[in-house]
């Protein structure tokens, strides 16, 4: 599976912390929330693995996360698509597991959930078993840490080169408006950025073992992983049980990235398309601040707030008869955020009306924001965080992808933005020359995923 | 958690290339001093892999060479479940979970009764969208009805007791008309065959059931008025129909308090019997292939009737659908992805209603390989008539089924989901405490019994969508000539 920027939903701004050996609880809320006490273990390898123990007995299971610090963004120039066959080969044995076995072993042990994610920025894995099982889901996750080379072949590369384009056409070319992502990412973000992708541009036809197995060798180790464990399980049995199977496994630093430009112009593009969908959809998108940068946060608000069924979107769009539906974002992203607006215009509606509603919106909330939206907005945004964290899968997902949270999970940070910082950052970020909006037109000649008609500057 | 679905993987047909697309260009980017990028910033150089190897390589050892014990706790504990009833007939079910501040509740609504042989479910599905959907996308709270049944649920902290039990109720007990809302629901329920995989869902229920039942269509029926979705909810939204389930950080008395004060004087008619649907024939086309420019993979799904979920052979067919596909390690799935390559989804479900259900296969497929892919699956289902699972295979399947019903379980949205549903279908709340046991006593023979009696090959059905390319293939399948039907000119000559 792979999927694109966005990234994590409990935004963080805390400040780094290190990984040391701690245990902590949730502190209580300053607030009339009560937050739940979820201690987290927190500690590191010889060999650089980062290792996150989120203990529960009250759950029924215990979800493993192994987070690797490699994404699409990493392919090697010419070899787009890499990182996502690297995911796709680790379900396909290593040395000590024959190829078939990984998903025998797993539904023998009652497993749920069980996948890989490729994403721009990093790749994980995940699976939900039943408390007992723990061991066992250690042994293939370090088998395949340290040995999946041994597996790869030629043939299993063919193999999965040809699902990859599978599942490209399924999740691109079949699926409504699935031209819109790459839209968004090709005029967002300048060349030199790696957000500026295209997910259909593959190259796999050019990848081979020898590039699968560099691939392996710079990125699939354990000073450039985290193993995030979450559920009901004894911390003292599984800290043993992480020694024995991935401490011995040998350190490998990582090369480093290059360094971002931190802001760039965007040229308030607008495309319109032809698609073969149910009704015309408008979207506004803007390059945003990164995960856990200034303004992340509020603009998460500011989509709370422009969503709220009750809210502006819904008053001047939906109840106006201008549209069916419309919704807003933040999706957050450790080197860039995009922030999004969407409406699914009402038949007869007509696209430039939105477009000038939905305008009008943002300078609205540019201007000012209401106390009492704002505290929906904070509480929906604290409901969500909650609802992430009722599971145990949630809460392996939110430790590796938060992992320098302070111990109370970030719950309550949206507290710490009032209306006067949610309206800032919209009038900062949400402004002409980040965007880029894409009308695509209901027409069923096109296919879903929609053809570009037009681009035009909306600028001078 | 976020709400937006932006499809942010996705992509256009190769670099999108803004010059290249007609229309006006973009604006000229300003001239640019050498070193630096497009934005007027230094160029970032690209990453460069050498592919030398960075590190040392791992050292293997005599514990990694064969897999630990298995532990044996598969099926997780059976939940307590508390229950009383209001004197208006409506019953409360609870479950008290205190490891984690949050509760849920969801209100199922028995309407079967009430709008009688709802041919596909359309006025379910209307009566849903106008009086229970108004707080779509609100992460608390949502609604909807289909041909089982209605539901209204919501969820919030556990101190948010109340105000959940008071959105459920505002909901349900005074659900207020919206013309607008009416006309949207109207509209999107005519565009049923716009997304790629509608028209193979829609035609499976009526090749399987007929046009004019309640678990079939589509069929044209006479779209009913506001007016007249405000008898039928008058009638279908009632306590006796009703069963709500609280599951969360909360007690039996403090439910029994709120309830009381929110829904104890919610009124309605006792509801009749519940009608039996019609025999569903058993004749008709059994292939039917639905061709579409629209999509580039093909769509393709067979299927077949099943037994009612209170039936005695509904847990050989849960375990028969996970061994055919319902898990990745089907020899199924493994057979058409892994070695042929012919499919990245594959899988088999299980919808069920009250009184049957629906066992389906199938994928998404590589367009070259799609009648070898459909050739599989049916051979598999072959295999599963004429030979009992191996023990190993079906002990895996068994697990997997639990599995599944642990994680569903794990949450207290998804315990409340698993109790309305068992109440909706007629197996009653304590199916959450009799299924670990139920899957556990499916034998090789019952599995094998269930695929001979539900998937003999004259009751498969089967539904293809894609380019038409190979048509004319499709009769080596064995389902008898294909039903071909172009779907955009079949959406043309729909009625409004």
């Amino acid at each position: 599976l792979e999927v694109g920027l966005l990234h994590r939903n409990i935004g963080g701004c805390a400040a780094a912390v290190g990984f040391v050996a701690a245990v902590a609880s949730a502190p209580a809320y300053a607030g009339d929330r009560v937050l739940p006490s979820l201690p987290v273990v927190r500690y590191e390898l010889g060999n650089g693995l980062k290792v996150l123990l989120a203990p529960d007995p009250s759950l029924i299971d215990v979800s493993v996360v192994v987070h690797y610090d490699v994404g699409s963004a990493d392919d090697p120039p010419g070899k787009n698509g890499l990182a996502h066959l690297v995911e796709h080969l680790m379900f396909d044995g290593s040395r000590h597991v024959a190829p078939g076995d990984y998903s025998r072993w797993i539904a023998r042990a009652g497993g749920a959930n069980v996948n890989g994610m490729t994403r721009v920025d990093d790749t994980n894995y995940f699976v939900t078993v039943p408390p007992a099982s723990l061991p066992l889901i250690f042994w293939l996750e370090s088998d395949r840490m340290a040995f999946l080379a041994d597996r790869v072949s030629s043939q299993s590369i063919n193999t999965e080169v040809q699902l990859i384009s599978d599942e490209t056409r399924d999740r691109v070319y079949d699926r409504r408006t699935g031209m819109l992502a790459s839209m968004g990412r090709l005029n967002l973000f300048p060349r030199e950025h790696p957000y500026h992708r295209d997910a259909t541009a593959v190259d796999l036809m050019f990848c081979g073992l020898d590039d699968v197995r560099a691939f392996l060798r710079t990125w699939y180790s354990p000073s450039n992983a985290t193993i995030a464990v979450a559920g009901r399980f004894d911390v003292a049995a599984t800290r043993s049980l992480i020694d024995q199977y991935f401490g011995d496994l040998p350190a490998s630093p990582p090369p480093q990235r290059p360094a971002l430009p931190a802001r760039w112009r965007v040229h308030d593009v607008r495309i319109d398309a032809g698609a073969g969908i149910p009704s015309d959809v408008v979207t506004f998108m803007w390059a945003t601040p990164a995960l856990g940068q200034a303004d992340d946060a509020a603009l998460d608000l500011a989509a709370e707030i422009l969503a709220d069924p009750q809210g502006r979107l819904q008053h001047d769009l939906v109840a106006a008869g201008l549209a069916v539906s419309v919704d807003a974002k933040e999706m957050s992203s450790p080197r860039a955020s995009t922030f999004a607006i969407m409406a699914a215009l009402a038949d007869g509606a007509a696209p430039d009306a939105v477009v000038a509603r939905i305008e009008r919106a943002v300078s609205d909330l540019a201007a000012g924001v209401r106390l009492e939206e704002c505290k929906r907005a904070q509480d929906e945004a604290f409901d969500r965080q909650m609802l992430r964290l009722e599971g145990s899968l949630g809460r392996a997902t939110a430790l590796v992808e938060t992992p320098t949270a302070a111990a109370s999970w970030n719950l309550g940070e949206y507290d710490a933005f009032g209306p006067a910082q949610v309206a800032a950052a919209v009038r900062a970020d949400l402004v002409p020359d980040r965007r880029v909006v894409v009308v695509m037109h209901h027409d069923p000649q096109y296919p879903g995923r929609g053809v570009v008609l037009k681009t035009q500057a909306r600028l001078p | 958690v976020k709400r937006l679905a932006l499809p942010m993987a996705l992509g256009v047909l190769g670099a999108l290339d803004l010059a290249a697309c007609g229309g006006a260009p973009p604006p000229a980017a300003p001239a640019r001093a050498a070193g630096e990028g497009r934005f007027g910033r230094p160029q970032v150089a690209p990453l460069r892999y050498d592919g030398a190897p960075q590190n040392v390589p791992s050292v293997d050892a005599p514990f990694r060479v064969s897999a630990p014990a298995l532990g044996t706790d598969v099926a997780p504990d059976a939940p307590k479940v508390d229950s009383f009833s209001l004197a208006n007939g409506l019953r409360i079910l609870v479950v008290e979970r205190h490891g984690f501040p949050m509760v849920a509740a969801r209100l199922a609504i028995a309407t079967s009764a009430a709008l009688e042989n709802d041919v596909g479910g359309r006025r379910a599905s209307l009566l849903g969208g106008v009086f229970l959907s108004p707080f779509e996308g609100v992460v608390q709270t949502s609604g909807g009805c289909d041909v089982t049944g209605c539901f209204v649920a919501s969820r919030g902290l556990s101190g948010e007791l109340p105000q959940v039990l008071s959105r459920v109720a505002d909901l349900a007990v005074n659900p207020r008309p919206d013309a607008g809302v009416y006309e949207q629901r109207l509209a999107a329920s005519a565009r049923v065959f716009d997304a790629s995989q509608s028209p193979a869902r829609v035609t499976l229920n009526a090749l399987l059931f007929g046009r004019t039942h309640r678990y079939g269509g589509p069929s044209p029926v006479s779209v009913p008025t506001l007016a007249e979705l405000e008898t039928l909810r008058d009638r279908a939204f009632v306590p006796a129909a009703s069963t709500l389930m609280v599951v969360g950080d909360t007690t039996l008395e403090e439910v029994r308090a709120h309830v009381d004060s929110r829904l104890a004087g919610w009124t309605g008619p006792t509801p009749g019997p519940d009608p039996r649907p019609p025999e569903a024939p058993r004749e008709g086309p059994r292939l039917v292939f639905w061709v579409s420019g629209a999509i580039v993979q093909v769509w393709g799904q067979v299927a077949a009737r099943g037994p009612a979920p209170r039936d005695r052979d509904f847990p050989a067919v849960v375990v028969l659908s996970t061994l055919l596909g319902g898990k990745i390690d089907s020899a199924i799935f493994h057979h058409v992805r892994e070695d042929m390559g012919a499919a990245y989804t594959l899988g088999s479900s299980i919808d069920h209603y009250a009184d049957a259900s629906i066992l389906a296969i199938g994928g998404s497929f590589d367009r070259d390989q799609a009648v070898d892919g459909m050739r599989a699956v049916l051979a598999a289902i072959a295999a599963a008539r004429d030979a009992e699972p191996s023990a190993d295979d079906l002990a895996r399947a068994k697990a997997a089924v639990l599995a599944e019903y642990r994680s569903a379980a794990s949450t207290d949205e998804g315990l409340a989901t698993l109790l309305a549903e068992g109440t909706l279908v007629g197996l009653g709340p304590q199916i959450v405490q009799e299924r670990a046991a139920l899957v556990a006593s499916v034998t090789a023979a019952d599995v094998r019994a269930a695929a001979r009696r539900y998937l003999a090959p004259g009751a498969l059905r089967a539904v293809l969508t894609g380019k038409l390319d190979y048509a004319p293939e499709l009769q080596s399948l064995g389902l008898g000539n294909p039903v071909v039907i172009d779907l955009a000119r079949y959406k043309a000559q729909q009625p409004p």
